[in-house]
């Protein structure tokens, strides 16, 4: 990260004391004035928000471009002329160099446009433009280049091609003995897998070190495994133990992980609702199955209140811990 | 997000590295400040997130059980609205008196959800019926969002004003949108992100308000993240009014016409946050009038303009979360963007092309010809 923008993040943390202790009134009148940032960090700001919005924003007009499949230009010209593109922006990023902020920008844009060639080649020839043959080539294609820029934007771009690639593989597949009725349960374990790897990197490569990173993987693992626990819950008529204990395996796995060896409190937050959803979802079937409805909807409102409240307390006081 | 608690009246921890070495600078320059203040009880984000979910869910359940235990009495507008009135009454008492109780606290926020969700369908009982055009429905969403921005200002606790909060901007946005007139559904979007960048304005002016018959603007800031988060919701369901099946009773141009003027307010807001934010700025209009163009050239997808104003504001005003949050909103509204159905997509490509190279070019010069510390 660029030095100004470091100095910003820790003004930031100081602004958030000041303006808590201007709530507490225990600042008086006139004392401690709220941070400005200054023209270096301005400058900063602005030159990383030029750079990946503008690649970002010429990435969604190549998308709008092949999808607009326009008739006025040939085949021949569509197909060289995003190959020229691809070639461009390659040698756009290795000329720039791979160590600066404009090469790997380039660089990104150049996988994106890699996707819109496969997607541009299905459109021309009929195969499909949102296969997951397509997808698949296209992670395994992009994969020279997420481990050419060294950054955790592309490898975060490449778990995302994966797991649609993934996603519509596992949709068209259904065995008798493993329906895919259980997709969740497999897109979570998949990326349960990635965030295990991610963290593995993450002790040797800094580009995996960043805690997004981290919360985007645990949030594409965990939030799949818990709604496939509350649906297991809602649709199984005994106790749905592959998918309580997939949840729960991978709960207690990452809440050790999160507490333990890499205190991460976003992601605790994450696995504390998932717990309060899935025994909410437990306390509905079990409760309103049986009994009046009124008393057993009070119980349920005053579980999840309990729960959220119990853990609220828990992460503030670790919260407190880390900060001091 | 950043919304934070008021200070638990509880004995305060020890103040953290940060907060002494913080306080050692203020009281170098200020000989009257005593012991560092107790840490406060802040709620960061995702504590924000996991209680914000969890206190509507068991709302939820809490209406599911006033709605089971009174089934005869529940259509009558008189008793359901008394009943939100008692709850919403005693969320305000337990907030106010239990101060620090983890448990109460969150009971009473979730409490003054369900009542002011009971009042909500006790207005609907009762105006519902109102002709023509809706006006009844209308009404009791005004009412709705009326109660929840005075449950705001009631309210200690700043989780409720931040729920709170996001119902009463939720119920405006219903109140100008559902069978409403063109140039309410088309200014609805438009007048809540203006809200949005207003009071996060307001938010700093801390020390000029305090003391005034309002909350300090300071804790005005949880009701702008609630605010803002429906804002960010509007503009990704309203991209497509241009094209919407609502109107299809008036001429095309008319819709486009209020279409692209609602677009406009919204992009307009972003040179309006560079006026204030490049203030004392050498460059102060040259980077309003860049602000200015980059909004022209995405007039057409006015979610990218004010995520960008957000993320503007964010940095501005040393908030991450909100920088934070303008980002995904630009992201996420362009997936959106891609789906609106009155602009074709060849448009779209050049549009987004324009905008996209323009910023580009933009840090070319910017690295070429602003002198250092230029900002």
């Amino acid at each position: 990260m660029h030095d100004s923008l470091r100095v910003w993040f820790d003004t930031a943390a100081d602004a958030r004391l000041l303006r808590a202790w201007r709530r507490a009134d225990a600042l008086p009148a006139g004392t401690g004035a709220m941070p400005v940032p200054d023209a270096a960090q301005w400058r900063a700001l602005l030159d990383r928000l030029a750079l990946w919005l503008g690649v970002a924003l010429c990435a969604a007009a190549l998308v709008c471009f092949v999808a607009a499949n326009w008739e006025h230009l040939g085949k021949a010209a569509r197909l060289y002329g995003l190959q020229a593109v691809l070639v461009a922006t390659t040698l756009g990023a290795l000329w720039l160099g791979l160590q600066r902020a404009g090469g790997r920008a380039l660089l990104w844009l150049s996988m994106l446009v890699l996707g819109g060639l496969l997607a541009l080649i299905g459109q021309t020839y009929q195969t499909g433009a949102d296969t997951w043959e397509l997808f698949a080539l296209w992670t395994a294609l992009a994969l020279p280049w997420a481990v050419a820029a060294r950054h955790a934007a592309h490898w975060l771009t490449w778990a995302v091609l994966l797991n649609t690639a993934a996603w519509l593989w596992l949709g068209l597949q259904s065995w008798w003995w493993w329906p895919n009725e259980h997709l969740l349960l497999q897109l979570g374990l998949l990326n349960l897998l990635l965030l295990a790897l991610w963290e593995t990197a993450g002790r040797r490569w800094p580009e995996f070190g960043g805690r997004v990173g981290r919360w985007l993987l645990a949030a594409a693992a965990m939030v799949p495994l818990t709604l496939y626990a509350m649906g297991e819950v809602l649709d199984s008529d005994g106790v749905p133990l592959t998918a309580l204990l997939a949840w729960a395996l991978a709960t207690l796995a990452l809440g050790a992980y999160c507490w333990r060896m890499r205190r991460d409190l976003p992601v605790l937050a994450l696995l504390a609702l998932g717990i309060i959803g899935v025994v909410a979802t437990m306390l509905g079937e079990w409760l309103l199955a049986g009994v009046d409805e009124a008393p057993s909807l009070l119980v349920i409102a005053l579980a999840v209140l309990g729960m959220a409240a119990g853990a609220g307390l828990v992460l503030r006081r670790l919260a407190r811990e880390e900060a001091a | 997000m950043n919304i934070h608690a008021h200070t638990s009246p509880a004995p305060a921890p020890a103040a953290p590295a940060r907060a002494r070495a913080l306080w050692a600078r203020l009281r170098a320059g200020e000989a009257g400040l005593g012991d560092v203040p107790p840490a406060d009880d802040d709620l960061p984000w995702y504590l924000a997130a996991l209680l914000g979910i969890a206190a509507w869910v068991a709302a939820g359940f809490l209406f599911g059980f006033f709605a089971t235990l009174f089934t005869d009495l529940f259509r009558q507008p008189g008793f359901t609205g008394t009943l939100g009135a008692i709850c919403c009454v005693s969320a305000l008492g337990l907030m106010r008196y239990a101060r620090g109780k983890a448990f109460v606290e969150q009971f009473a926020v979730a409490l003054s959800l369900a009542g002011q969700v009971l009042c909500g369908v006790a207005l609907h009982e009762a105006l519902g019926d109102i002709e023509p055009h809706a006006l009844g429905t209308r009404l009791a969403w005004a009412g709705t969002s009326a109660l929840a921005l005075a449950m705001v200002l009631l309210g200690p606790v700043a989780l409720h004003r931040f729920l709170s909060g996001a119902l009463c901007a939720a119920a405006l946005a219903l109140t100008m949108s559902i069978e409403a007139s063109l140039p309410a559904r088309a200014m609805a979007a438009p007048l809540l992100a203006a809200l949005t960048v207003g009071l996060w304005r307001v938010t700093e002016w801390a020390p000029a308000l305090r003391g005034g018959p309002l909350p300090m603007p300071a804790r005005l800031s949880p009701l702008a993240w609630g605010i803002t988060l429906v804002a960010l919701v509007m503009l990704w369901m309203g991209a497509d009014l241009g094209n919407s099946w609502e109107f299809r009773d008036k001429a095309v141009t008319t819709v486009r016409m209020w279409h692209w003027l609602g677009s406009a307010a919204i992009v307009s807001l972003l040179p309006l946050c560079a006026v204030w934010l490049a203030r004392g700025s050498a460059w102060r209009w040259r980077w309003v009038g860049a602000a200015a163009v980059f909004a022209l050239l995405l007039a057409g997808a006015p979610g990218v303009a004010f995520g960008m104003a957000l993320v503007l504001l964010g940095f501005g005003l040393h908030r991450p979360a909100l920088l934070g949050v303008g980002l995904l909103g630009m992201a996420i509204y362009l997936i959106r963007y891609y789906y609106q159905l009155d602009v074709p997509l060849l448009q779209k490509s050049g549009w987004l092309l324009a905008a996209g190279a323009a910023l580009l070019l933009a840090r070319l010069a910017g690295r070429r010809i602003a002198p250092e510390g230029v900002a």
